[in-house]
C-alpha cells in the first residue's frame, strides 16, 4: 500500500469513529468530559467516550503505520540503511509507549 | 471544564476549524492557537490541553501529508533521519510536562509563542539559484535511494529542481529541540524545523515545509501515547476539536491560492504576541476572568 493511501485510510477510519462517538454523546444530552486512559480504552468512560477514544488511537497510530510502510518499501527496494533508520524511529516510539505506562 | 453542551462542542469545533485553516495558510500547526485557547478560554488543565492539541497536530499532518507525500514534495528519508532525534526529544518533553508545574509550562509556552511570532514576521528564507529542468506534465518528485538527495516539481518556476542535503548535525540538534518543545507544549515544532532545514541544511523551503508537515505527525504521536497512558486525553473534548481541525486544514490547503499569506502572517504574529503576554501573566499568577 502506498503511504498516501494509508494516511487517507487511517484518517477516514479515525474520523468516522470520532464522528460516531460525538454523535452518540450529543444524542445522550449534556455530560462532563472524562479522561480515557490507553490501558482502559474499553473500560474508562461511557460508550461514546470509548468510540471516540478508539478513533483518536487510530489517528495516533496512522503516522506510525506510515513509518512502518516506508520501512517495508525501502527494505524491498534494497535501501537497508534507511530501512534501519525507520526501525530506530519505531523502536523509539515503542519506548515512548512503555515509558508512558511506567 | 463543566458539562459538555452542544454550544461547547460547536465552540471546540469552531476553534479547531479556525486553527486548522489559519495553520494551513501560514504553514504552522494549530497548536500555538489551540493550547492557549483551551487553557485560557475553556479552562482546561494545561496537560489536557496539550494532549488535545497533539491529536490535532496529528490530524493536520495526516490531512496535508496525504497530499504532499503523493506529489513527491516531502523527502521521507530526510524526515525519518531527523525523526530519530525529534522522537527522543518529544518523549523527553512529554515526560517533563507530566511532572512540571502549570505555571512553569505556561511560562515556557509564552516564550515559545513570542519566538514563533518573531520568526513568522521575519519569514527568513535562504535565497538559492537552483537549476530548473523541464519534465513531463504528470511527473512527480523523487528521492535518491540510499542518500538524502532528491528532486521536486516547482509549479511556480515550472520544472524539476534537484537538491542535496548538507550539515545533518544542525538538523539533528534543532530536531531534538523541536521534539522537546512539541512533546512539552503540544505544538508541531515546524516553526523551528523548517528554518533549520532551509537555512541550515540547504533544503528548498517547499521540501522543508512538506517534510516538516509529515514529521510533526510522527513527533506528536511519540508523545501523545504518554499523555494517553497517563489519563490526559478527554475524548469528547478532543473529538470536536479534531473534526474542526481536519475540515479547517482541508479548507486552508484548498484556499491558499486566494489568500494573502504575508498579511495573514502579520495578523497571526499579532495574535501570538497578545496570547504570549496572557500566558506569561498566567505564569506569574495574573489571570483574567474565569
Amino acid at each position: 500500500m502506498r503511504i498516501q493511501t494509508l494516511l487517507r485510510v487511517g484518517l477516514g477510519l479515525a474520523t468516522t469513529l470520532i464522528v460516531v462517538g460525538t454523535g452518540i454523546a450529543l444524542g445522550e444530552g449534556e455530560r462532563v468530559p472524562v479522561p480515557v486512559r490507553l490501558a482502559g480504552l474499553w473500560r474508562d468512560g461511557s460508550i461514546p467516550d470509548r468510540v471516540a477514544a478508539t478513533g483518536i488511537l487510530i489517528l495516533a497510530l496512522t503516522p506510525v503505520a506510515g513509518v512502518v510502510t516506508l520501512i517495508w518499501s525501502w527494505w524491498r527496494e534494497g535501501d537497508r540503511r534507511f530501512a534501519l533508520v525507520g526501525i530506530v524511529v519505531v523502536a523509539v516510539l515503542a519506548v515512548g509507549v512503555l515509558l508512558g505506562h511506567a | 471544564m463543566n458539562a459538555l453542551t452542544l454550544s461547547t462542542l460547536l465552540a471546540l469545533a469552531g476553534l479547531g476549524l479556525g486553527a486548522g485553516w489559519l495553520g494551513a495558510l501560514v504553514g504552522i500547526g494549530g497548536g500555538v492557537i489551540i493550547v492557549p485557547a483551551l487553557v485560557l478560554g475553556f479552562g482546561l488543565d494545561f496537560q489536557v490541553a496539550v494532549a488535545a492539541s497533539l491529536v490535532a497536530v496529528i490530524a493536520t499532518s495526516t490531512t496535508a501529508g496525504s497530499v504532499y507525500v503523493g506529489r513527491g514534495i516531502a523527502n521521507m528519508r530526510l524526515a525519518l533521519t531527523l525523526e530519530v532525534a525529534t522522537t527522543v526529544g518529544a518523549i523527553a518533553g512529554g515526560l517533563a510536562a507530566a511532572v512540571l508545574a502549570e505555571d512553569v509550562l505556561a511560562g515556557i509556552f509564552a516564550v515559545v509563542m513570542a519566538a514563533t511570532a518573531v520568526l513568522m514576521l521575519r519569514g527568513a528564507q535562504r535565497p538559492r539559484d537552483r537549476t530548473v529542468e523541464t519534465v513531463p506534465e504528470d511527473a512527480t518528485g523523487w528521492e535518491e535511494s540510499g542518500t538524502l538527495a532528491g528532486a521536486y516539481i516547482d509549479d511556480v518556476r515550472g520544472g524539476l529542481v534537484r537538491y542535496r542535503v548538507e550539515h545533518l548535525p544542525v538538523g539533528w540538534s534543532v530536531s531534538l529541540l523541536a521534539g522537546g518543545v512539541s512533546g512539552m507544549l503540544g505544538v508541531g515544532g515546524g516553526f523551528l524545523k523548517v528554518p533549520a532545514m532551509n537555512l541550515g541544511m540547504d533544503v528548498p523551503v517547499k521540501v522543508a515545509a512538506a517534510t516538516s508537515n509529515f514529521m510533526i505527525g510522527v513527533t506528536a504521536a511519540a508523545s501523545v501515547f504518554i499523555y494517553f497512558a497517563r489519563g490526559f486525553v478527554e475524548p469528547l473534548v478532543v473529538a470536536p476539536l479534531t473534526l474542526g481541525v481536519i475540515v479547517g486544514s482541508w479548507l486552508g490547503t484548498h484556499s491558499s491560492g486566494r489568500a494573502r499569506p504575508e498579511i495573514l502572517k502579520r495578523v497571526m504574529a499579532l495574535i501570538l504576541a497578545v496570547v504570549a503576554i496572557q500566558m506569561g501573566l498566567r505564569a506569574v499568577g495574573v489571570t483574567f476572568g474565569g
